[in-house]
Formats: structure tokens, C-alpha cells, sequence
């Protein structure tokens, strides 16, 4: 009696899953060819190898306007012990203000190879945590179960942002060798990116195509074939990016930092065309970044409020008249530099006002150069430069 | 019983350290200027059952380089609460230039090294001035209801900053028993009002502490304060190490849930078996070869393991949860097998055995044969069978068996265990260029390194820790490989194949030469040491090296004197000799393990002073004839 019971719990614990020749890349359907690889031939000393990387981002309606779904789904296999610690996961996700990044789905699987049959182990989801970074980012983590060297392990998950100037980019390389990694993206008409394609001559396979599935924004009423509604009719432009057999991104010293190395693309919003007409430029060209950068409230409108601000300081504190373009420069530098204090935050933009600054005195690299800048636009010592 | 009643361990405890530490910590009188901490104190109060702590800081900062101390950090974990009572940067005159803003408070976690996840936080904020020298000021309190000590408090804050003075007061209600443990000087009173006691310490002074070689650990001044009863989780008491122990195993109870599917694979395993040694091989080996270290601690996740299901589903676990497992593992065969607590760490902190309280921080498995007792270590896939090593050797650990807990001491590591022999050819032309190969037997600590890291290392990070340990100078690396005999041998053999350069030195004509690869770390001069000696488990090596040297007929060799230097904390023998083909030195060293109070210092100091000394003589002359 015991031991049917025994049986019977290892038949249901050995789930038996079909096995293709032929890795499908299709999530959950493992090939004879990946359970039998033990090294990876361009490379015998990796310790593991990506199968397969597969990104798709696109954008999905919402009540609000768009989000954009990022779904990837990756499978590794682990060939020797040394691989093991890519069995550790880890899902970056952003959040400012009441906006969240979010991870609605994980879904993760250890397969192990063992007396013929091949195991299938899922994740545990109570074993996945959240750790906090910091007030903006939190990572979601997990590590795979039952992972030895041959096992293969693969992943898929979905992260949803609200950012549209967060469009995911794509690693095409890692620390590992990668036979297939393929980034497809869709787009809508309202958004316009600039992509930057780093460490790459050439991919594989680039292509692009409208897809036939129309979409809807708005209240769409077609008669005939001519939309009457306010609403307009449009279709995804889906690119799609391919690299395969790309080598390992070894640790090479003296270099700022792999990310900046790596394979990989990345996307900046541009332009933002609205549905009922009209566009906006978001980041572009550089004459208009700096456009831009002047407009904001926490960059060029700080310089032009430090200088209103410096009014006082410079009538009060500095005695400027009589002294060289060159000794003005000079007593001014001195003079924010002996009174104020770096709070240690690098930073492109300001968090505080400067009148803030002015009280606190001290305050990010953003706060402090731009309020100098303001000083220095005042007695019109940069100004014939600017111009 | 009256707490008093109970102060006369505190005042033994307090006499025998405050003894032991007169020499370190002296006081100083005059007073210190620059950057330090002037204030630092904490009050402690027990109310119905929790535990409410209030930390008050002041800190001068004179200089940019002192800024660090005003990036504050508060650790506190998701069961407690944390409220942060006030934050601001002063003026020296004591007037506030600016208050931290809510919304300056990062909240992030706080996972230990080594570890995967855990609900720990700090909070994180910056209080810079502008001005120097500027004051900061914060204070904070934290309540706990979950918590086994009241206090393990140190008066420092940073050990490598002075501070001036700190409190500890601790409000505790008369009714509530605890006993005391401290070290260090300061002056203490007791105020007993209506149903209260207040205890308070006051430290002055306190210097930095500097690393030094071959310290002591423990050497700074605390006050641990625990309760003789306490809830963490469940209700638990401290009164004596079986109680203690009794709390542990009670709060791990139910916990060897093998599932079916294991059941069965252990029966198979075993079922030809029968020597009970050779069962707990298998097992572990198997445990070895299946589970990995993965550490997951979650509310009372500090002090409570996983069940033996959870390690058996997801194949990993930390060093409880991989015990509990192995234990399951054991049980399952018919074997008693016991979790023991220990401190881990290669110099180990000082147990107080009288004094039962939470001074572990890992857990090893005791197995107890009718002969010996096997010990095992759960979280490795590659260390031996019944070996402990550096980690965990020689040391008092707490077996958990009911109230039938006991301290236990755990085997030391001998000098033998630690031999590390070392063989090297050198074949050098007379411009001291040429070919070498280097065979080595590591152990102890480098072998549990060398071994570790064979399995989880990739080629090239391997290669990099060779080169930075093992190549002798101006060497470069040609092929290397490290062999073990098998899976349980507390070795590890490293064969070395390089190439060398510029051996000699030149004077003149002369060429010399300086064989000895073994390095010596500088100790700090007898006049400057602050600290006694330890040494924690025994230095043993071994180098003999042979110098192939083709062109030695054309040259003549003045070996220096063998050197042989014996002294009660070891020696160092070296034997050089010459043949037609060229040089061999054998070098011998050992320490042997023991702790030297700082007045034999300089006795200690001596000997490796001359062996430094003696290597500088000791340069082989080889002249042309």
C-alpha cells in the first residue's frame, strides 16, 4: 500500500512534457537538442549560454491614454557550476509619484534531465520578493528551484509602465553567450522615438511592417469605409530587431562600466503627435534639447530665477564695481563656492528653488552650478559669450 | 526575585572584563577637538511586553572629509516601527541652519552580503552643512515587540571615530528579570524608584580602535542586557542554556517534513548499507550535490528555519534550512542528528559561556556516533565530509536538543590539518629569466577558498586569484590546474607552470639572489600596539625550492648560514645546500595557535622581527670564478 503511494506521487512529481527536436523558442517546449548541449561549441569555456531572448514591447490601451507592455521571455542553460548564479533573476521596476511600473505575471520553470524523463519545476510565486532600492526603484527577484549544472532554465514575465519615455531598450549581449535574441516593438502613430543602436554594425534581421489589425483611439464610427467619429483609426508599425551567436561580454578592465559597451538598443521618446492634431517635441535635435532644457522649470527657469535672486546678493554681499570682467568671474566662483555646499546628489536637474538653496545652502551639483550660472548671467559676464 | 538580587552575576561578569580590558581602553583626559561623535545615547524602556529604544545623536564635522558621517543610515526591519524623532545641521553655537524634510528620507532594504533577500530597511538621509566645523543632531526611537536581547549596545557609532561620551539607560520594570553583561570603563548606577529600575552607563572618551594583526576579536567596550524570559515568535527564556535551547528547538518543532518522493530516493540510497558512517556520507553527499545556498530570511526568518519540504522543492536553503534538511535526511535513515548553533568567522568572537544569551550566527549539524561524533556543514557542495574548517572550528556552539541543550566545543584544526607544503623549480640563465613550476598543497583557509571557488568560479576569475595569491614575483602564469584526490579529501593540490624574470639582483658582477616566496605582512612596532595577540588556528608551511642552474659551473655560490629560530610562538628553519646543478632551500614555518596579553607583545614582536631580519641576510651570492 506504501509503496503505490510512493509511485503514484513520483508519476504526478516527474511531469512529462513533450520534447521537440528543435528549440521552438516557443515558451515551455524543450528540445532534445538543448537537453543534450553540455558546452557550447563557439565558446567550450562559457559557463552557461541564452538559448533564446525574446522581447516584444507594445502599447495598450488604458483609461488614461497608452501603456506600454514589455513581455520577455528567456531561456538559459546552465553548463557548468559556475553558471548557476544566472539562476538568480532580477526585474528592475520605476515608479515617481503615484505612477507605477508594475509586473503582473511571472512565470518561471527549472528543467532538469534525470534517468530519461525530463522534470519540470515551477516557481514557487511566494518566492518571489521585492526589494527596495531606493524611493524610485524596486527590483522584483527570484531564483529558479533545483538548478545544477545541465539544468535549462526559462523565464517569462510582463511589465506594464505608464512611462512613455521609459520604452524598454534591448540588451542584445550578457556576461554569456547568446545564440538568438530578437526585440520587436510596436508602434503607435502618436509616439516618436529615436533609437540608438550600440556595439552593432549590422543585425541579422531588421524589418518592418504596419500590422494589418486596425486600432482605435477615440470614438470611431465607420461607414462605408470613411471614419464619421472624432476618434481615429490607426495600425501598429511593428520593428523588429534580430542578433544571433552574439559572444560573451567578457570583463574587460579599464572600462566605465559594461552597460556602456554592451550590445544592446535603446529608445528616447522624440515626438508626440496627438490623435486630435498637433505635435509635440519632446526630445529631438540638440537645439531644441537646449530649447527645451531652457523652458523647464527645474533647469532654465532656476538660472532665471537665481538671477533674480542673485539681485540682492550681489548688491549686498558682492562689491563687483570697479573689478575686471575676469575678477568678477573670479569673486563670484569664490563666492558660491566658499558658502554653499555640495549635498553629494549628482544630479542634470534641480530639486529645490533657489531661494531654497539661498536658506539651506547647500545643495545638489544641478542646484549649485545652475545658481552660479544665474550669478554669473547677472553682471553680463557670459551673456556676450552666449550669444 | 528582585532584580538586584541577580546583579551579583553582573558585577563578576563586570569585574573579569573590566579587567581584561584596562589596558585598551584607557582613559583620556584631556580633551579632543575635531571631527567626532559628542554625544551618543540610547534609552531603553521595557513596557507591557515591548520594547521601546531611543537613539540621540550629536556629531561635530570639521572638515570635508569627515562629511561621511553626516550621510545617516537607520537600520530597522519590517516588525518594528521606526519613528525618527528629529534630524537637523546646527550652527557650533548650537542655533539650527535647517531641518531634514520628510521627503529627504530614502526608505531602501537592507539585505546583508551574502544573502538573497530579507526584510530588513534603512532609512537613509543626508544632513550636510555648509559650513565648517557644523553640528548635526538626530534622534530616533524603535519598538519592538518581537525581540530576544533587550540590548547588545556598543557606545560607538563608527569604531574609527572618538566620541566623548555615551549613555546607555535602560528603564526597566522592577518585576522584570534580567541579568547583564559588559565590558570596558565606565561609571554605572542604579536608580530603583516606585516599579521601576533605571540602570544607566556612562562612557568617556572612547579612542578609536585600529586593526592590527593578529587581534583579538571583541574589543570593544558593550553592555548586553537580557531578559529572562522573551518573545520572539513564541515565548522563550534565557535563564539557562538548556531553556535557551529548548526555545530553539520549540520554535524549529515539526519542521523534518521529508516529502514522499524524498523518502524514497534516501531508502534506495541507503538500502545496501550498513555502517551507520557510511549512511551519513551518502547523505550528505547527496545534500551536497542537490541543494545550493540560497538565503531567504523573513520576520522571525533569523532564528526559525524552513521545513525540510521547502529545501526538498526548490533545492536551496541557508545554513538552518539546509541543517533542517540534512536532519530530515538523517531521521529518515533512523539517525539522531543534532542542530547546533555556533558564531562562525575564521577569528572568532569571544563566547561568554556564562552567560546565556543569542551569540550565534550560524548553524552546523552534530551527529553523535558510539565512538566519535561527526560534524557537518550544510552549506558547502565541495568541503569534505566531517570536516568544519576555518569557519567554524575550535569554539563553543550550542547542540539543540530540548531542554537537554548543551555548549559544546567543536574540533580544532591541528597543525598538521594545516600544513601547506609547497614545492618550486626554478630554471633560471644568468640573466635570472627562464622557467618555473610551482606545486602546492593548499589547506585550511585556502583550501576551502581554492575549493569553493573551483566549483563556482569561471577559468578567468580563477586565474586572477592565482595570480594575485600564489605566483611568486615576476612571474607569469603559462597553465595551472588544481586537482583533488577525491570529494572528501581536506585538500587541494595546485600545479603551477610560469614564466619568470629578472630572479637576481645585480651588484656588480654578482649576481643575488633572494628565494623566499613566503610573505610577511609589516606588524605594528611593540610602542604602538594597542592590542593582544590571537592566534586563532595554527600557521603551518612548508616551501622547498630548487633552483635549476645550468651555468652554475662557471660560478661560484656563498650560501649564507641556515637559519633556525625556535621560540614558544613557533619557529622558522630554513636549509639551503648546493649540487652541481644548483640550489635547494627547505623552509619551515610555524605558529602555533594561542593568545599572548599585550605585555608579551614584544616577545612576539621579536620573532617574526628576526625571521623578517635573517630573510634580508640571507641573499644567495653567486660570483663568476
Amino acid at each position: 500500500m506504501k509503496k503505490s503511494a510512493i509511485i503514484l506521487s513520483l508519476l504526478l512529481f516527474q511531469l512529462q512534457t513533450i520534447l521537440s527536436q528543435v528549440s521552438t523558442m516557443e515558451f515551455g517546449s524543450i528540445s532534445q537538442t538543448e537537453i543534450d548541449m553540455a558546452t557550447y561549441q563557439p565558446d567550450p569555456q562559457a559557463e552557461a549560454v541564452v538559448l533564446f531572448d525574446l522581447g516584444d514591447s507594445r502599447f495598450i490601451d488604458v483609461p488614461t491614454g497608452y501603456d506600454i507592455q514589455f513581455i520577455r521571455t528567456r531561456r538559459i542553460k546552465i553548463l557548468s557550476k559556475a553558471g548557476i548564479r544566472y539562476s538568480e533573476v532580477s526585474i528592475p521596476i520605476f515608479h515617481r509619484d503615484n505612477q507605477y511600473e508594475t509586473v503582473p505575471s511571472i512565470e518561471a520553470f527549472s528543467y532538469n534531465f534525470n534517468n530519461g524523463k525530463l522534470e519540470k519545476i515551477p516557481l514557487d510565486q511566494s518566492t518571489i520578493y521585492e526589494e527596495k532600492i531606493n524611493n524610485s526603484w524596486r527590483v522584483k527577484k527570484f531564483v529558479f528551484p533545483d538548478v545544477r549544472q545541465g539544468t535549462i532554465i526559462e523565464y517569462k514575465y510582463i511589465l506594464e509602465t505608464p512611462f512613455q519615455f521609459n520604452l524598454p531598450g534591448w540588451k542584445f549581449q550578457d556576461r554569456i553567450p547568446t545564440i538568438y535574441s530578437k526585440y520587436t516593438v510596436r508602434m503607435i502613430p502618436f509616439y516618436e522615438y529615436i533609437f540608438i543602436a550600440q556595439g552593432i554594425n549590422k543585425f541579422d534581421s531588421q524589418e518592418s511592417h504596419a500590422d494589418p489589425q486596425k486600432r482605435h483611439f477615440g470614438a470611431v464610427a465607420e461607414i462605408y469605409g470613411s471614419n464619421l467619429g472624432s476618434g481615429v483609426v490607426f495600425q501598429d508599425l511593428v520593428h523588429t530587431y534580430v542578433m544571433k551567436n552574439v559572444p560573451a561580454f567578457r570583463d574587460e578592465s579599464h572600462i566605465t562600466s559594461v552597460s556602456d559597451y554592451i550590445m544592446k538598443i535603446d529608445f528616447q521618446e522624440s515626438k508626440f503627435y496627438s490623435p486630435e492634431g498637433g505635435s509635440v517635441e519632446v526630445i529631438s535635435t540638440w537645439p531644441l534639447l537646449i530649447k527645451d532644457l531652457l523652458k523647464a522649470d527645474d533647469f532654465g527657469k532656476y538660472i532665471s530665477s537665481s538671477e533674480r535672486q542673485a539681485k540682492n546678493i550681489i548688491e549686498k554681499e558682492l562689491m563687483l564695481t570697479d573689478k575686471s570682467a575676469v575678477e568678477k568671474c573670479q569673486t563670484i566662483i569664490n563666492y558660491v563656492k566658499s558658502k554653499y555646499a555640495w549635498d553629494g546628489f549628482s544630479a542634470k536637474f534641480t530639486i529645490k528653488s533657489p531661494k531654497d538653496l539661498i536658506n539651506k545652502k547647500t545643495g545638489n551639483t544641478a542646484e549649485i552650478n545652475l545658481f552660479m550660472t544665474g550669478l554669473l548671467l547677472l553682471p553680463e559676464l557670459m551673456q556676450a559669450r552666449f550669444c | 526575585m528582585h532584580p538586584m538580587s541577580i546583579s551579583k552575576h553582573f558585577l563578576i561578569c563586570r569585574f573579569f572584563i573590566f579587567l581584561f580590558l584596562f589596558s585598551i581602553f584607557h582613559l583620556k583626559t584631556e580633551c579632543q577637538t575635531g571631527s567626532r561623535v559628542l554625544e551618543y545615547s540610547t534609552n531603553i524602556r521595557v513596557i507591557n511586553g515591548s520594547l521601546e529604544k531611543i537613539n540621540y545623536v550629536l556629531i561635530e564635522i570639521d572638515d570635508k572629509k569627515s562629511d561621511w558621517m553626516s550621510d545617516i543610515e537607520i537600520p530597522f526591519d519590517k516588525k518594528n516601527k521606526l519613528n525618527i524623532i528629529e534630524a537637523c545641521v546646527l550652527k557650533p553655537n548650537g542655533e539650527i541652519v535647517r531641518k531634514l524634510n520628510k521627503k529627504d528620507i530614502i526608505t531602501k532594504s537592507d539585505i546583508s552580503a551574502g544573502s538573497f533577500y530579507e526584510d530588513d530597511f534603512i532609512d537613509e538621509f543626508r544632513l550636510r552643512g555648509n559650513e565648517y566645523p557644523y553640528l548635526i543632531r538626530y534622534s530616533y526611537r524603535i519598538t519592538y515587540d518581537n525581540f530576544i536581547d533587550v540590548c547588545d549596545w556598543i557606545p560607538i557609532l563608527f569604531p574609527d571615530v572618538y566620541t566623548d561620551k555615551a549613555n546607555l539607560t535602560a528603564d526597566l520594570p522592577s518585576d522584570y528579570m534580567v541579568r547583564i553583561n559588559s565590558s570596558g570603563i565606565f561609571d554605572f548606577k542604579v536608580d530603583s524608584m516606585k516599579d521601576n529600575n533605571r540602570f544607566s552607563w556612562a562612557f568617556k572618551n572612547i579612542i578609536p580602535l585600529k586593526k592590527e594583526l593578529f587581534m583579538s576579536q571583541n574589543l570593544v567596550p558593550f553592555v548586553t542586557i537580557s531578559p529572562d524570559t522573551f518573545k520572539y515568535g513564541i515565548p522563550g527564556s534565557l535563564r539557562s542554556w538548556g531553556s535557551f535551547g529548548e526555545w530553539v528547538d520549540r520554535l524549529n518543532q515539526g519542521l523534518t517534513d521529508l516529502p514522499l518522493s524524498e523518502q524514497f530516493i534516501v531508502d534506495t540510497m541507503i538500502k545496501d548499507l550498513k555502517d551507520k558512517r557510511q549512511i551519513i556520507k551518502k547523505l550528505y553527499h547527496y545534500m551536497q550535490d542537490h541543494t545550493r545556498y540560497i538565503s531567504v530570511n523573513i520576520d522571525i526568518g533569523g532564528m526559525k528555519s524552513y521545513p525540510a519540504s521547502y529545501v526538498s522543492a526548490n533545492k536551496y536553503g541557508d545554513c538552518k534550512s539546509l541543517s533542517m534538511y540534512m536532519k530530515a535526511l538523517l531521521k529518515h535513515a533512523g539517525i539522531t542528528s543534532y542542530c547546533t548553533l555556533v558564531n562562525a568567522g575564521s577569528n572568532p568572537v569571544h563566547f561568554y559561556m556564562e552567560f546565556p544569551s543569542q551569540q550565534f550566527n550560524h548553524v552546523i549539524l552534530c551527529v553523535p556516533l558510539e565512538k566519535d561524533t561527526v560534524w557537518l556543514e550544510n552549506t558547502s557542495n565541495c568541503l569534505p565530509f566531517n570536516y568544519l574548517g576555518t569557519f567554524t572550528q575550535d569554539r563553543y556552539g550550542l547542540i539543540i536538543n530540548g531542554e537537554q541543550s548543551v555548549l559544546v566545543k567543536t574540533p580544532s584544526l591541528q597543525p598538521d590539518d594545516l600544513l601547506q607544503s609547497a614545492y618550486y623549480y626554478f630554471q633560471l640563465n644568468p640573466e635570472g629569466n627562464g622557467h618555473a613550476i610551482l606545486s602546492k598543497e593548499l589547506k585550511g583557509d585556502q583550501f576551502e577558498r581554492y575549493v569553493t571557488g573551483k566549483q563556482e568560479l569561471t577559468e578567468s576569475e580563477m586565474k586572477e586569484l592565482i595570480e594575485k595569491e600564489i605566483l611568486p614575483d615576476n612571474s607569469e602564469l603559462i597553465k595551472w590546474e588544481l586537482r583533488r584526490d577525491d570529494r572528501d579529501s581536506p585538500s587541494l593540490k595546485i600545479d603551477i607552470e610560469m614564466s619568470v624574470s629578472n630572479q637576481f639582483r645585480r651588484i656588480g658582477s654578482s649576481l643575488v639572489l633572494n628565494p623566499f616566496h613566503l610573505r610577511f605582512d609589516d606588524l605594528e612596532k611593540p610602542e604602538t600596539r594597542k592590542m593582544p595577540v590571537r592566534i586563532y588556528y595554527p600557521v603551518n608551511y612548508k616551501d622547498s625550492i630548487v633552483y635549476d642552474l645550468k651555468f652554475i659551473g662557471k660560478y661560484e655560490v656563498h650560501l649564507p648560514e641556515d637559519i633556525d629560530i625556535q621560540s614558544k610562538y613557533g619557529y622558522y628553519k630554513v636549509k639551503l645546500s648546493q649540487n652541481d646543478q644548483g640550489i635547494i632551500i627547505v623552509m619551515k614555518f610555524q605558529l602555533y595557535t594561542n593568545e599572548y596579553p599585550l605585555n608579551e607583545y614584544p616577545g612576539f614582536y621579536g620573532f617574526i622581527d628576526n625571521i623578517v631580519k635573517s630573510r634580508k641576510k640571507s641573499g644567495i651570492v653567486i660570483n663568476p670564478i
